[in-house]
């Protein structure tokens, strides 16, 4: 039988980063086809080549075994291949139906849509969406949102649907749900391509899974032939087995840090713990649990409302966020984009973002422009950022050099409290390596590190002390050497120990 | 620097490229009005370089041009589409008028100096609404400084026809402002006055506090990425209402300049859209303060040329406009251009 969907040597580059190296995949009819792999692994990449988003260097698309032109989207949809994004497209003024058939209306003068609700009212009883067809999309909850995606891409008579991510924005009712649809579409004969990097649900739902890594193929399985811990392994690979740092024998210092009773989320209850001198503080907790919060409010990005932050020994609630910087603190954003660099400007531009305010930057409102070139250029060889000349734009980096690009500007300045907000998601391993050492070499020059990740193998490893966060509480905090991964990962998930009071 | 060469280079060809469509497209126009385009143009550019008169009415033509230019960059830079210049150069332009008609100095600089303040200041507060309001409120500014524009020009007007009207002249304007509030004509025959020094030294100093001091990198900052300027400590409001200040100001000068140069009162309508001409030109200057005033000079001269077609070919002087518009057209839609790119690329491969 031909495959329903075959890529053969797709390559897709991005400048100097090769987000998809030579990929050959073969899905068959009527199966549900997981691709498995960490965040920037090239999962997304893949799909918007097979969805006409993007055009790759090199390779071609077979549908039903025959090659197929796919240029955009819509040509996407002749051959019948439909996506489901993670950021749904939907008019949020309109009714379901209305975001529906949009673009593919019946009508003559006037619009006719009695004949196109049947038809879709057939659909949504068939699969069992649960959608009301007259709703508002500003009134539905996600679940639903997304279900309105996945009939939009049904409705234009899509055979193959591409599902990215979908359970990241789900609660797990909503994802349960979603997975039951997903089989009942392949019962009645689609082909799913499901992305995701969650191990437990392409197990789940699965038939075939491909793991992909830096953007190749590393591992392609059958359900039966494959093991959750196979997975994992093939997943992040063995070199992700960090370790083999040397650190100094931990002995901290006066506290650096101290929180006490700030609320990161309304209504639960509010956090306190302290960092001392020389230890690595890991906070963490899935995405979205308060960690964001947690780091805006220690930097001073979002105005704190209760408690008290001291700074070595000093109250710092009122500071200023440029205040705090002064008095050394360093801040790692968790997202870099947005809150860490410039990608329009040069590297020399980013290097005096936080600095500007320091002496040998600024003598009397005058940028010290030999100083601050000297300079930026002597901490960019030592962070090892790769690139041309101190005046590239620091968007055509790839995202390993970008941090790099932070960490230098950073940690040059000789901080006393590094707050590290996923230090390394995003990074190539060579990054995450350079990223991880230095920040052990801060805490053995007797600094304060607050490392939030959701990564747990980053915490385990680096971590002196550990500190849970889940739904904006504190679920736990300890030695490091006091967790296993598997207690991590049940109180990360909210579930205490038995036997431990609420 | 070769590197830097290149880059210049790089930095170059958009807008040359843009100029040249621009350019190609209007002849089209002209040819399909049954002008020909080549008479035209050499019209236009040789007509300029005839006699010191013309080549120096092109020049007063772009001064305003370059005023504008700047102030539009200014805010440009700092993240913010500054649509709102034409309103506070009337404001700028009726304040420098009113200072001009009853304060009773004497003395000629202090007296110039005083106008050109005072019409900063105008400018800067009638800017300064807008950019407060984006800072406290988070309203749109370019529906706020349109709107801005209609108050700014209604007001004027109704000034000048009413309560401030020169009860000897047919059109709504003021009565002459006295002698030393005037400014001394550098060229005879040509209206080139002082303005033309202080739009360089305005561009001059745009390029220089955008370039040495702290506060020019902290309001390019805050335009490139407020979340990434917040997180390190500048406070995105204040330079965002700065940034609408210090455009206005630029902006109130051009209203002062012209008539303490040109016109000698106020006059119902004078600026003919300057404030546009000046997003068209710091769009296509790419913000750069040189390249405004190079730039600007350009549009002087088509704007120039442009009369003397209508004088000897008659071509509707109009013409100015269609050719600005479609700059901004071809300056606004960068895709356009893109996909230009793309189907001569793809029509290449076809072939091999």
């Amino acid at each position: 039988m031909k495959a329903a969907l075959q890529l053969s040597h797709i390559t897709k580059r991005f400048g100097n980063v090769t987000a998809n190296d030579d990929i050959n995949l073969s899905i068959e009819k009527g199966e549900v086809h997981c691709i498995l792999g960490e965040n920037g692994c090239g999962k997304t990449t893949l799909m918007n080549v097979i969805s006409g988003l993007y055009r790759p260097e090199t390779g071609e698309v077979f549908v039903n075994g025959e090659k197929a032109q796919i240029d955009s989207p819509r040509d996407a949809m002749k051959y019948k291949i439909g996506m489901v994004h993670q950021h749904f497209m939907l008019f949020n003024q309109n009714t379901v139906l209305e975001n529906i058939i949009v673009g593919e209306e019946r009508c003559g003068a006037v619009l006719k849509t009695e004949e196109q609700r049947k038809e879709l009212q057939q659909m949504i009883d068939k699969y069992q969406f649960h959608v009301n067809l007259d709703d508002k999309i500003r009134d539905l909850s996600v679940g639903t949102k997304q279900r309105v995606e996945i009939l939009k891409v049904l409705y234009r008579g899509a055979d193959i649907i591409i599902f990215d991510e979908p359970t990241a924005v789900l609660t797990p009712q909503e994802a349960e749900h979603l997975m039951e649809i997903i089989l009942e579409l392949k019962e009645s004969g689609k082909t799913i391509l499901f992305i995701s990097h969650k191990l437990n649900e392409t197990l789940k739902i699965g038939d075939a899974i491909t793991v992909l890594r830096k953007g190749r193929i590393v591992y392609e399985s059958k359900k039966q032939n494959t093991t959750a811990e196979k997975l994992a392994f093939e997943m992040v690979g063995k070199e992700t087995k960090f370790g083999g740092f040397t650190r100094n024998e931990y002995c901290p210092g006066d506290p650096v840090l101290k929180v006490t009773e700030v609320g990161l989320k309304a209504e639960k209850k509010p956090v306190s713990f302290q960092v001392r001198a020389g230890e690595i503080l890991g906070v963490a907790g899935v995405d979205g649990n308060g960690q964001q919060e947690l780091e805006q409010l220690i930097v001073g990005i979002l105005k704190q409302k209760e408690g008290r932050i001291e700074f070595l020994g000093r109250d710092i609630s009122q500071s200023s966020i440029i205040e705090r910087k002064m008095a050394g603190m360093a801040y790692i954003p968790s997202d870099r984009l947005e809150y860490g660099v410039m990608e329009g400007e040069s590297l020399l531009f980013n290097y005096l973002l936080g600095n500007h305010a320091r002496k040998g930057f600024n003598m009397h409102g005058l940028i010290q422009h030999k100083n601050l070139k000297l300079y930026a250029e002597k901490s960019v060889s030592e962070y090892d950022v790769r690139t041309v000349e101190i005046q590239e734009k620091i968007g055509n980096l790839s995202g390993g050099n970008q941090q790099k690009m932070v960490l230098s500007r950073e940690l040059s300045q000789k901080p006393k409290l590094i707050i590290a907000g996923q230090p390394t998601r995003g990074l190539d391993i060579g990054a995450i390596e350079f990223v991880h050492t230095m920040l052990l070499k801060e805490r053995d020059k007797g600094n304060a590190v607050v490392l939030i990740s959701a990564e747990l193998n980053e915490i385990t490893e680096l971590s002196d002390r550990i500190l849970v966060l889940y739904d904006g509480e504190i679920m736990a905090e300890d030695a490091a050497d006091t967790f296993t991964r598997e207690s991590l990962g049940l109180l990360m998930a909210g579930k205490r120990k038995e036997g431990e009071e609420q | 620097m070769k590197e830097k060469a290149k880059r210049n280079l790089k930095k170059l060809t958009f807008p040359t490229v843009t100029f040249l469509l621009a350019l190609f497209i209007s002849g089209i126009v002209l040819a399909v009005m049954g002008y020909s385009p080549l008479k035209a143009y050499r019209l236009i550019f040789l007509g300029t370089f005839k006699t010191t008169s013309t080549m120096g009415n092109a020049l007063a033509n772009s001064i305003p041009l370059m005023l504008a230019g700047l102030a539009v960059s200014l805010a440009g830079k700092a993240g913010i589409l500054n649509l709102g210049v034409e309103g506070q150069l009337y404001i700028g332009g009726m304040l420098g008028t009113v200072c001009a008609l009853f304060l009773p100095v004497q003395n000629r600089i202090l007296m110039l100096f005083l106008v050109l303040a005072v019409s900063m200041l105008g400018g800067m507060l009638w800017g300064g609404i807008v950019g407060v309001l984006k800072a406290k409120f988070k309203t749109n500014e370019v529906v706020v400084a349109l709107m801005l524009n209609y108050v700014a020009i209604l007001f004027t007007s109704y000034l000048a026809a009413g309560p401030l009207k020169d009860p000897d002249a047919a059109v709504n304007q003021t009565a002459k402002i006295p002698e030393n509030a005037r400014f001394v004509r550098l060229i005879p025959r040509t209206q080139i006055t002082a303005a033309i020094f202080i739009a360089v030294i305005v561009s001059v100093l745009i390029w220089f506090v955008f370039q040495y001091t702290v506060v020019g990198y902290k309001l390019r900052s805050v335009g490139s990425n407020a979340k990434a300027s917040l997180a390190n400590g500048i406070q995105c409001g204040r330079y965002l209402i700065l940034s609408m200040c210090l455009s206005g100001a630029v902006a109130g000068l051009i209203g002062s300049t012209e008539i303490m140069g040109k016109y000698y009162r106020f006059t119902e309508g004078f600026s003919n859209d300057i404030g546009f001409t000046g997003v068209a030109i710091a769009a296509l200057a790419g913000y750069n303060p040189f390249a405004v005033v190079l730039v600007s000079i350009l549009f002087g001269i088509l704007n120039a040329g442009s009369l003397t077609l209508g004088r000897e070919m008659g071509v509707s002087s109009k013409m100015f406009m269609v050719m600005q518009g479609i700059i901004v057209l071809f300056v606004a839609t960068p895709y356009l251009l893109e996909l230009f790119v793309a189907w001569r690329r793809k029509k290449e491969r076809g072939k091999s």
